[in-house]
């Protein structure tokens, strides 16, 4: 059955890659023996999962087998160091969240790697969203967003939401103060788990974590979502008014995906965009995110090429004007 | 009624053949790096982490705990034989075992160790079934004040309680504290002590620093002793069989080792090391003739047994629950979780019922099984001990690089683990236990954040850690404890001083 599913996929991968690559006979020479993915989390985490879920499906077409090799520490850099000097023949590729590339530079003073010069964007899979959420430790009179803050402004020594310092959910609470003229003090957590947690218990009044995370507590009734930061309602929560809808412009969906080192060539580039691309775009790795709380989300190297240093910049500025200094 | 349905369905998880191989796996591994001296359940839960990266998360569970407490069975074979603790918690049994085989009474103390363990795993296995569920609902109502109280206790009560010097257990829970700040500040996000090196970033490698300082330390502080081997079949089965006095004499001590393994191991921070000599020191207490122990009373082996196992046991309550790993070996374990994707804590029971009474099914089964491997089977794991220490060490040595390096693929860990083996040589050498650097390292960080969050949360009022009921509770029980301790070396104090006025 695996097999046969995997042929299937194999066959229409050809087909994609001969209409984009150009002649079968160039692919047959371009399929490499070996690719990896290297990934800069430690195992079963949803980032490693992710990889697996591409790679499993990327062996035999892209490459006669294509391996997940994982090399976690300091947040994902340790293996964007490593990527940056890897052969640039496309059998080495980071699989990466957007943050060690986007936000870490802007904080950090030693940095092994420069994102904007060391790296070709490729491919993305999804784009996260987050939310922002209300607990047993906030009154049950808070219903929508304007509530939240109303109550937020009136108590301002209880004004605060969990969330890991320095990560997108800081930055988004940042930016809900800015446009909201609502000072909302940062709690910090090492992830997002705690933090659901001791929103669960009342310990704190709101938490600002991926939509994926609260999503069961939401269904639950124990926790209330009162926006999510995606331009538009996600698929997984159509119910959950944007920030946007509600009148703060607050977009924070920051993208996952694939890079290679600086100096690969434009149609090794290509011709990995299309594989990843396809694989992504399958009924089965759909629904397999699906259930990792990710909606699956490929674009064209192009498009790509122009979020990157879009967001690059969007953290660079959001630190820049709000004075965060970590080192 | 419901813990019974759940406890059903969690036989049901773990009595699949594929788990029931996984525990046997599990226990075998645990019971054969128990019965090697030096090379302990954290050496081995490492090694074996990486093969479990793939594995269904349960039935990764189910091995790595079974290695765990099954090495507390094994460990006790090289004290009674050897005089060697197999794995650094049966170092009491050394005591009274080790003089039990030179009267010839080597069967017997195998036999009444394994069973005493069995005993004290179930009377474990009961109290976590009662207290886990119960502890963990009521988890959701801690907030990082009581999270602070609690691992304050336990830290104190650790480095008070250890073996030997209160003095030197204090300033190595220090030195853990100090190795603990190194990495990223998780309230600021402040790289601290990490001198640019980004391979710091993360902190110290608990691995790295475990492998050095219990797995490597112990080798390099074997090499220069001289070699004591077992000659092989010193241990027959009808030799094993205790006699009706023997049983008579255990039956309390096993109960009373139980009891107290069972209330240190829920203590977060104390682990089964402490709870077998505090069993054993109140044995002697309790004792008619307390002058028979250290030459054979069995009362000495049958206390500590079942103190260890039973505390192994409970200290799944405290990290399944609350998320606070009670020693090293369990924090190990923890982080296998948070790779499987599992973060323990209030929510684990809830949220993942099915990998936790699996999890709790698998201990008794893997008790059971581990009762069959260590009375018929002993024979087997007497003649291991035979393996030269030339082919062992070096074999063991590679075991631990490979493990190390193969949790991050990263060389600079095996370095770690290397200077951290020099460390630890030197620490035995000069008796500084390693145990509470460990706790030190392990809890102090957890202890920093929560005491930063509570602080944030309560806007800096410290009164947050008394106003608290549970929290003042756990502060006070501190106090208690500390007082508990100094006061022999106060009235000492006291004592010298009116003799030196009289």
């Amino acid at each position: 059955m695996g097999t046969r599913r995997g042929m299937l996929t194999g066959m229409v991968l050809a087909a994609t890659l001969s209409l984009v690559g150009g002649a079968g006979s160039a692919i047959a020479q371009d399929k490499l023996d070996l690719a990896t993915i290297v990934v800069g989390f430690p195992p079963g985490g949803g980032t490693d999962t992710t990889a697996r879920i591409v790679a499993e499906k990327l062996s035999g077409t892209y490459a006669d087998s294509v391996i997940v090799e994982n090399r976690p520490g300091a947040g994902g850099r340790i293996a964007a160091a490593y990527v940056k000097d890897c052969p640039t023949d496309g059998s080495c590729m980071l699989f990466t969240p957007a943050f060690p590339l986007i936000i870490h530079p802007h904080l950090y003073a030693d940095m092994p790697f420069d994102t904007l010069n060391d790296f070709v964007p490729v491919a993305t899979t999804h784009f996260g969203v987050l939310a922002l959420s209300v607990g047993p430790g906030a009154p049950e009179s808070i219903k929508t967003l304007e509530d939240f803050l109303n109550w937020a402004k009136e108590n301002p020594d209880q004004a605060s939401f969990g969330g890991p310092v320095g990560g997108s959910q800081h930055f988004t609470g940042i930016l809900l103060s800015n446009a909201s003229g609502v000072d909302l003090e940062l709690i910090g957590y090492p992830g997002g788990a705690p933090s659901v947690t001791d929103a669960l218990g009342g310990h704190i009044p709101a938490v600002i974590t991926p939509m994926a995370e609260v999503l069961p507590h939401a269904a639950e009734g124990t926790l209330r979502i009162l926006a999510a930061t995606s331009k538009e309602r996600s698929k997984l929560a159509p119910d959950i008014p944007t920030f946007t809808e509600l009148g703060y412009d607050i977009v924070v969906q920051d993208w996952s995906g694939f890079l290679m080192p600086a100096g690969t060539p434009a149609e090794v580039v290509e011709r990995a965009n299309a594989a990843i691309s396809s694989v992504v775009e399958t009924q089965d790795v759909i629904d397999r995110m699906g259930e990792l709380g990710m909606e699956a989300q490929p674009t064209s190297v192009a498009d790509f090429a122009k979020v990157l240093p879009e967001s690059y910049a969007k953290y660079g500025k959001i630190i820049e004007d709000n004075n965060i200094e970590v080192q | 009624m419901e813990t019974l349905s759940n406890l059903a369905s969690g036989f049901q998880v773990a009595l699949d053949p594929y788990m029931l191989a996984i525990c046997l796996i599990g226990v075998t591994v645990g019971t054969l790096v128990g019965v090697l001296p030096g090379i302990g359940a954290m050496a081995a839960i490492s090694i074996a982490l990486p093969i479990t990266y793939h594995m269904d998360t349960t039935a990764a569970l189910i091995m790595l705990a079974g290695i765990f407490y099954g090495a507390q069975y094994g460990g006790s074979t090289a004290a009674i034989l050897l005089n060697l603790p197999g794995t650094a918690t049966n170092a009491v049994t050394c005591l009274d075992g080790y003089p039990m085989s030179k009267q010839g009474r080597a069967g017997v103390a195998l036999f009444m160790t394994t069973i005493t363990s069995f005993v004290g795993g179930c009377i474990g296995i009961v109290l976590m079934i009662g207290f886990a569920p119960a502890l963990s609902r009521f988890a959701l109502s801690f907030s990082s004040a009581e999270y602070f109280s609690i691992m304050l206790l336990g830290l104190v009560a650790a480095s008070t309680l250890s073996v030997g010097s209160p003095l030197k257990g204090l300033a190595m829970v220090v030195m853990g504290i100090a190795l603990g700040l190194v990495g990223i500040d998780v309230t600021s996000g402040h790289p601290r002590y990490t001198f640019g090196v980004i391979r710091l970033m993360d902190g110290v490698n608990l691995l790295a620093l475990g492998m050095g300082l219990f797995g490597v330390a112990e080798i390099l502080n074997n090499l220069g002793k001289p070699t004591q081997q077992l000659k092989a079949g010193s241990v027959t089965l009808r030799s094993l069989l205790p006699s009706r006095e023997d049983w008579k004499a255990s039956v309390m001590p096993t109960v009373r080792g139980a009891a107290i393994g069972s209330g240190v191991g829920t203590l977060p921070g104390t682990g089964p090391g402490i709870a077998a000599f505090m069993a054993y020191a109140v044995e002697k207490r309790v004792a008619k003739d307390p002058s028979r122990f250290g030459h054979g009373a069995i009362e000495g082996i049958a206390s500590p047994e079942a103190a260890n196992n039973a505390a192994v046991q409970a200290a799944f309550i405290p990290t399944l629950s609350l998320g606070i790993p009670g020693d090293a070996v369990i924090a190990i374990l923890m982080g296998a979780m948070l790779i499987h994707g599992i973060v323990p804590g209030p929510q684990f029971i809830t949220s993942h019922p099915d990998t936790f009474w699996g999890l709790i099914a698998s201990f008794w089964i893997g008790n059971v099984l581990l009762l069959i491997l260590n009375i018929p089977m002993i024979g087997i794991w007497v003649r291991i001990l035979t393996i030269p220490y030339r082919l062992l060490y070096p074999a063991m040595l590679f075991f631990v690089c490979v493990g190390v390096y193969a949790m991050r693929n990263n060389p600079f860990d095996v370095y770690l683990t290397m200077l951290f083996g020099g460390i630890g040589y030197f620490m035995l050498r000069f008796q500084y236990p390693a145990a509470p650097l460990l706790l030190g390292f392990i809890l102090g960080p957890l202890m920093e954040e929560h005491l930063k969050r509570a602080l944030q949360i309560s806007r800096g009022d410290f009164l947050v850690f008394v106003d608290r009921p549970i929290s003042a509770v756990f502060l006070v029980a501190t106090l208690l404890v500390f007082a508990f301790t100094v006061k022999p070396a106060v009235m000492r104090a006291l004592s010298r001083r009116s003799r030196a006025e009289s």
